[in-house]
């Protein structure tokens, strides 16, 4: 039991270390055309017009300012 | 079954906690004081009292930004008085890329480079672009996050309306 709770700490240790929030004027990686979703990003926000006008969802497809999340 | 199950809650907790925490960093809100940074012109903010001062951050890499740079070149010349100053940053890490950006938008806009980034985490930027409307008192009158077509007359109508008040 007291080893379980050893690893059980030890990987939350390792799961913590991994987070970190990417500040947004850091997030150049994230706007190369490899970093999208979609590789066709006309389409999909053709597609993704379709879906706002029918079920009032939108966004989080990286269509209007690439992967980096600007707007 | 049910330690496993307990663990994996740890983790998700611990995960979410660790998460709000480094993101509580808070950023300007309106009314607050702008923070004073030196100008490419080698004046500071803080010389610019009594002037209206539309602040605008930017990179190479954000499209919305690429949309911007007409409408406050046109800005720029429009509202050309003592009482208002259109002030660019760019927080590029390579210069080279925000020199290639504008070139290609043949932009005339006086710049500011921030490779660090030291500015955007002292007015706690939470998108690309976003730009902070300035008083003639240096307080933040409006913070526009993002740039889209629909928004530039309000953000026009602020500017305008602001050094009007300024007379």
């Amino acid at each position: 039991m007291t080893v379980s709770r050893g690893l059980l700490i030890a990987l939350l240790l390792v799961v913590t270390a991994g987070c970190t929030p990417v500040s947004p004027w850091q997030k150049r990686e994230f706007a190369k055309p490899h970093m999208a979703i979609s590789a066709t990003p006309a389409r999909t926000k053709f597609t993704q017009h379709i879906y706002q006008s029918k079920e009032a969802a939108f966004g989080g497809y990286g269509v209007d300012g690439g992967g980096c999340g600007c707007n | 079954m049910k330690t496993l199950h307990r663990s994996f809650l740890a983790i998700l907790a611990t995960v979410w906690l660790t998460m709000s925490a480094l993101n509580a960093a808070h950023g300007l809100d309106v009314g607050d004081e702008a923070p004073d940074f030196s100008l490419s012109s080698g004046e500071k903010l803080s010389d610019l009292t009594g002037t209206v001062v539309y602040i605008d951050f930017w990179a190479s890499w954000c499209t919305p930004c690429l949309l911007s740079f007409p409408w406050m070149e046109r800005i720029a010349a429009k509202y050309r008085t003592d009482r208002f100053r259109l002030v660019t940053i760019n927080v590029d890490e390579d210069r080279a890329d925000a020199e290639r950006f504008l070139s290609k938008t043949q932009s005339k806009l006086p710049v500011v480079f921030d490779p660090t980034g030291a500015l955007p985490k002292q007015y706690g930027l939470m998108t690309m672009p976003t730009a902070y409307l300035i008083d003639s008192k240096r307080r933040v009158a409006s913070i526009h996050a993002g740039f889209r077509e629909g928004e530039k007359d309000a953000i026009e109508q602020k500017i305008s309306q602001l050094i009007q008040e300024q007379r």
